[in-house]
């Protein structure tokens, strides 16, 4: 039973020992006694139910280091070592804007906007820290409805509507004009209509019964068995 | 002029871009396709909570996950849970709670925090100590009425007012560069005694007073023995040390007063295992401790004046104990094996030995847990009854994390129970498997099955096929007439609260639902239904650990046998490795139903040799099983299931395989060569060094073998056709490292990556590319013939995602298979890089059945959002300047920053925190690929990477557009009779 933990505490060691040996010593005593510092702030949040505040979280640099948020909306990180750090308030319900902290060896404090094109660009802001509620994010498209207006504006009913308007309209003004043209449009109509017209419903039933009920008794028998596929 | 064009090709694609970006949930939507559950961990720490009012109704719990959690007694829901840091700095070293407050010592000291009780939100945070690698304690005083808080770090004691934090006073303790951990106790006349252990080294012993005035006198005791771990307690005397020393098998005493050696007892009168420890001390049998001996066998042990331990009782077959003071009794409660599938709860007073019925209980246990480890009971007095009866709520911890809570109820169902799987806390792999088709449609495909049948069976096996689907519709519709649904009887063992129905393990129309087969790091393996999130069947193998490496822990879990083939079960496997002897071990299973092989039953089956690489072969031998190839730690090569040997002898194809040592930085191929009598050999033909002194390998990606690449090329805006690499062996490794800086203004060595695009079979270095100035973790996604790669930009300070895209250029070398051997010229390769404002946990690409959809990737955000990002978005083709034959093509011109659009994240406000990992996996439906979270919360939805083309939209108007039609219909008539009439009415004219 010794033995695999044996083994594997060997690879680990081996692995420790390589670890060192990319780490210049500097950087290792470096590492011991750097001071650490604490990065303080509040959350101010239009809401006056405290409910939001649970469920906060303070991160600084994708949760390496975790704050929580306090019944005030105040917070303190502490244990964070001199460098430059991103700090964000997460919550789900409402977004804020992100901050860059640079803190300095000797524990100076700066905070500035995030700017991750020109990162030297620098503009401050207030430290302590303070995060204002920036809006409610949406998660979620909105749905299409149905409205007549949307309807009617439709580009595609509109250019629906202009022709029958047209083809409405334009025979009434000209009816009273003259008479020539109106046997004209008599014309043009019967030649319309004289050519095989929609069947009639009846005619089409007794077509159907008549001439092939024997293929058609079939297919909903087929229709039922590949639904049930 | 030109500015005005310019203008009007940014506009335009401006609007591609937001098309682009909307790939949102509606809201009515949340909740249907996804669900989401949150997990606490391993027990690590536990109270009931004491808030007066609430006495019994929660408790609280610590877990090694570094999550504080308080869970609701009467269903297991958790009421708050607060994660901390996965690193060291949130490691809990003690959760305390007395009365109304609630303290977590964290990292050493390093943070100390009350929360409030009932809400979770936090009270104070105080940062004491800043040596994360010990061990702090603490416990809670009460002074002139008021409460205060001790805490022991490795260097001082403090003494904290309870109600904000304020430090009373504080303590130098002696000794604070060695000593790791310090056990502390109040004494009778409010001094403290505190015993510091010096791993390996010694004891020592000092006394404070109750002011914080620290005794000039610290004695020390040597004891080469102990280190931070081993279990040590203070008697309740507070005059006695005692730690148990597996080295010696014995029990080391140490007087506190006078004596400056540890006194040992020899424990020779029970077997002891690796399970033996002191568990905790007894009240109301004078100076005794309770010792466990193995899982099943506790030791209560009396102090004797001459400062050894005797044996007072020993509970065989007795997985827990504890002694209760209860209505001024002190109760021994112990929990027993009554049969295979239940527990029995003893309660025996004892002053008397008698035992107290009402609190007796036998609590339903199925065997797939392990055996209880601990047990947490919480003793009442009914008040509804006159009599003032107990009752008992019990919390039992298993060995596979779960929690079970039972309290005895009265009418005797056993109604109030449930349980928390908190083994899917430590998920480590994951596959999605089809469900099997139903009876009937298995026989429809039979009729296609065998080729040597002649005509007429077929025919007489359609027309059986078609009668037995007639019957069943028949027997549906009766059913339904008759108004008689599946009644199903209440299961008999109440443990199964899944109630299994049969007919729902069936695959549903577009295959969308499916069993997600887990294996988690505890050696349990669950299959879970992924359209409810329901449990449908757990194994628990007790030998099972995950290979674990460089702090990265690894189950291989492989689908050897899919259910495609009906006659034939369908078949995975887990590989591990064996706890006992360290051999690879097996555990073979049907994922629908949960069944373990016969021959694997409970245990697995040990392969007898240490498994370095295993890999599953292509080809399916005559019972359509794929075997899985074996590499030991000789370079030996084995089978499992041996009967697969044959298919490689009788195969064709060369089988490639590669083995990556990150201790030496070696990558190097094999092959295998079936030689003549019958056996396999291992060629070694290539290496390839990735200089292990200036960088270690840091991980090794393929392309998913499921994965179906539907289009060879892309067509570009001039109508030619840019072919893509598609190289199936391509293997991306990735190497971190740290180069020394040349300048003299050095800041240390500056950290850097690299990116080897290696050919799998033939070794040959494809690609490669370093980034200076940046460093891991490395997140890495290869698909189709791009890689996409997250990192840090250290130079920049800020997250990134890199991009590679490799086309064989304007002509394609073989368009029918590639060859590693006859590879086409060295690929064109575009490569881009964004800025990504958020850090990420893991990322995947989206999958789907046939590769037409366009792909997404699908990235686990540390803000706890899991985001979808085109993958349109992601590449290199995007042009600085757009020009009317990028338009044409549809590419969206280069924006350095991707943006992140809170519509395109997939789990709304269910928000996912410390992901180890994402999977994501085809359904029947081309649209759609299924994604799997999975890290302290498990989250489960699907996503339409291009929309869902193949179906109607859900919310599609059937009632508008039938009446649409009908109305037109209508219309025609009518208009019809009326020109009819109007004609008739001409014609009389």
């Amino acid at each position: 039973m010794e033995e695999p933990t044996q083994l594997l505490q060997f690879l680990m060691c081996l692995f420790l020992f390589n670890w060192n040996s990319f780490g210049s010593a500097t950087e290792l005593d470096d590492y011991s006694d750097r001071p650490e510092f604490k990065i303080e702030g509040k959350v101010f949040v239009a809401s006056k139910d405290k409910e939001w505040t649970y469920n906060s979280r303070v991160v600084v640099d994708g949760g390496e280091y975790l704050g929580f948020v306090r019944t005030d909306g105040s917070f303190v990180v502490h244990g964070v070592p001199s460098g430059s750090y991103i700090v964000e308030v997460i919550n789900p319900n409402y977004l804020f804007e992100a901050i860059r902290v640079d803190i300095t060896s000797k524990g100076k404090m700066r905070a500035r906007r995030v700017n991750f094109l020109q990162p030297s660009n620098v503009k401050t802001v207030n430290y302590p820290l303070e995060f204002r509620e920036r809006g409610q994010p949406n998660y979620f498209q909105k749905r299409e409805q149905w409205r007549l207006t949307d309807f009617l504006f439709n580009p595609m009913v509109l250019t629906m509507i202009v022709p029958l308007l047209l083809i409405m309209v334009l025979p009434k003004l000209m009816n009273a004009a003259d008479p020539d043209t109106q046997k004209e449009m008599q014309n043009q109509m019967n030649a319309l209509n004289k050519g095989p017209s929609l069947p009639d419903a009846s005619e089409l039933m007794s077509s159907w019964f008549s001439g092939g009920s024997s293929k058609k008794a079939v297919k909903p028998k087929a229709s039922a068995s590949s639904k049930r596929k | 002029m030109a500015k005005p064009i310019k203008a009007v090709l940014v506009f335009l694609c401006m609007i591609s871009l937001h098309s682009v970006n909307t790939f949102g949930l509606y809201e009515d939507q949340a909740g249907l396709f996804d669900w989401k559950q949150e997990y606490v961990g391993q027990v690590k720490d536990f109270h009931w909570d004491q808030t007066p009012s609430q006495s019994g109704k929660k408790v609280f719990i610590a877990s090694e996950k570094n999550v504080v959690a308080s869970v609701n007694v009467h269903d297991g829901s958790i009421a708050w849970r607060r994660i901390f840091e996965p690193s060291t700095r949130g490691r809990i070293d003690a959760l305390l709670h007395q009365g109304s407050s609630l303290v977590s010592i964290h990292a050493g000291g390093q943070f100390v925090r009350s929360w409030s009780a009932p809400s979770g939100s936090l009270l104070w945070e105080k940062s004491l100590s800043d040596d994360v690698d010990s061990r702090a304690s603490g416990f809670f005083i009460e002074k002139n009425k008021k409460d205060y808080l001790i805490i022991a770090t490795s260097g001082t004691l403090y003494c904290l007012k309870m109600n904000d934090g304020s430090e009373e006073w504080k303590a130098e303790l002696p000794h604070s560069d060695t000593i790791e951990r310090w056990y502390v106790t109040e004494r009778s006349d409010n001094s403290f005694i505190a015993i510091g252990i010096t791993p390996g080294q010694r004891v020592t012993i000092t006394s404070v007073s109750s002011d914080g005035v620290v005794s000039k006198t610290a004695k020390n005791v040597p004891a080469p023995w102990i280190d931070i771990q081993t279990s040590c307690i203070i008697m309740e005397d507070d005059k006695h040390f005692v730690c148990y020393s597996p080295q010696t098998h014995s029990l080391q005493t140490l007087g506190l007063d006078n004596v400056t050696v540890f006194k040992q007892t020899e424990l020779l009168e029970f077997p002891l295992t690796k399970e033996s420890k002191i568990e905790g001390l007894v009240p109301g049998l004078g100076s005794a401790i309770k010792f466990r001996s193995a899982s099943d066998r506790l030791v209560f042990m009396v102090l004797t004046p001459q400062e050894t331990f005797t044996v007072h009782k020993v509970l065989e077959k007795t997985y827990s104990a504890e002694i209760v003071n209860f209505a001024e009794k002190y109760i021994l409660l112990t929990l027993t094996q009554a049969d295979a599938e239940t527990l029995q709860l003893t309660a025996r007073d004892q002053s008397d030995n008698s035992e107290i019925i009402d609190l007796a209980h036998s609590i339903p246990f199925a065997h797939y847990h392990g055996p209880p480890v601990k047990m947490f009971p919480f003793l009442f007095s009914k008040k509804k009854d006159s009599s003032h009866r107990p009752g008992c709520k019990l919390i039992l911890v298993a060995q596979d994390f779960s929690i079970h809570f039972a309290q005895k109820s009265k009418s005797d169902e056993n109604k109030s129970h449930w349980r928390r799987e908190e083994a899917l806390a430590y998920i480590l792999s994951v596959l999605m498997v089809d469900l099997p088709v139903s009876e009937n449609q298995a026989k429809f495909e039979d009729e296609f099955g065998t080729k040597e049948e002649d005509l007429l069976a077929m025919f007489y096996k359609r027309l059986k096929a078609q009668f037995s689907q007639l019957r069943g519709f028949a027997i549906t519709l009766v059913d339904r007439a008759l108004g008689h649904h599946h009644h199903h009887t209440k299961s008999i063992d109440a443990i199964e609260e899944e109630e299994p129905e049969e007919e729902d393990l069936i695959r549903d129309g577009f295959n969308l639902h499916k069993i997600i087969v887990v294996a988690t790091a505890p050696g349990k393996i669950y299959g879970i239904r992924s359209h409810t999130g329901k449990i449908a069947w757990q194994q628990f193998i007790l030998d099972l650990v995950p290979f674990s490496r460089y702090d990265t822990q690894k189950l291989h879990l492989v689908l050897q046998r899919s259910t495609a083939h009906f006659p034939h079960e369908p078949q995975c496997t887990v590989l591990g490795v064996s706890q006992k002897t360290g051999n690879g071990l097996l555990v073979s299973f049907n994922p629908v139903t949960g069944a373990i092989l016969p021959r694997h039953q409970s245990q697995g089956h040990d392969t007898g040799f240490k498994v370095l690489q295993a890999e599953m072969l292509v080809d399916m031998d005559s019972d359509f099983l794929k075997g899985i190839v074996l590499i030991d730690d000789k370079i030996k090569f084995h089978v499992y299931p041996p009967t697969s040997k044959s298919i490689l002898q009788e195969s064709r194809m060369q089988h490639f395989f590669h083995l990556i040592n990150p201790d030496t930085g070696f990558m190097t191929g094999y092959r295998l060569l079936p030689n003549t009598d019958g056996e396999i050999d291992i060629e070694e033909l290539w290496n390839l060094d990735l200089q292990k002194s200036q960088q270690t390998i840091t991980g090794v990606y393929g392309k998913r073998a499921i994965e179906h690449v539907h289009s060879q090329g892309r067509v570009l805006g001039d109508r030619s056709v840019l072919y893509k690499y598609l190289n199936p062996n391509l293997v991306a490794l990735v190497t971190e490292g740290e180069e020394q800086q040349q300048s003299s203004v050095s800041k240390g060595p500056t950290p850097f990556f690299s990116i080897y695009l290696v050919d799998g079979v033939t070794g040959h270095l494809v690609y490669h590319q370093t980034h200076k100035r940046s460093k891991g973790p490395v997140k890495v996604v290869h698909s189709e013939n791009w890689i996409v790669y997250s990192y840090f930009n250290e130079k920049h300070r800020r997250s990134e995602i890199g991009v590679l895209e490799l086309y064989e250029g304007k002509e394609q070398s073989n368009s029918t298979a590639f060859s590693s051997f006859y590879p086409p010229p060295p690929p064109l390769v575009l490569r881009q890089s964004y800025i990504f404002p958020v850090p990420i946990y893991a990322m995947e690409a989206t999958v789907t059945e046939k590769g037409i959809t366009s792909k997404n990737i699908i990235i686990a955000l540390k803000t706890g959002g899991v985001l979808s990002l085109p993958k349109a978005l992601l590449d290199p083709r995007r042009p600085v300047i757009p020009t009317p034959e990028t338009m044409e093509e549809g590419t969206i011109p280069y924006v350095p920053e991707i943006p992140l659009s809170t519509e395109a994240l997939v789990n709304y406000n269910r928000s996912v925190f410390n992901v180890d990992g994402v999977f994501t996996s085809p359904a029947g439906l081309e649209s759609t690929s299924l994604v799997f979270v999975y890290g302290i919360d498990i989250f489960y939805t699907r996503v339409t990477p291009s929309r869902m083309f193949d179906v109607l939209k859900e919310d599609f108007d059937y009632l508008f557009i039938g009446g649409v039609l009908a109305l037109m219909i209508i219309l025609s008539f009518i208009t019809q009779k009326l020109a009819a009439i109007k004609a008739l009415k001409r014609a009389w004219k």
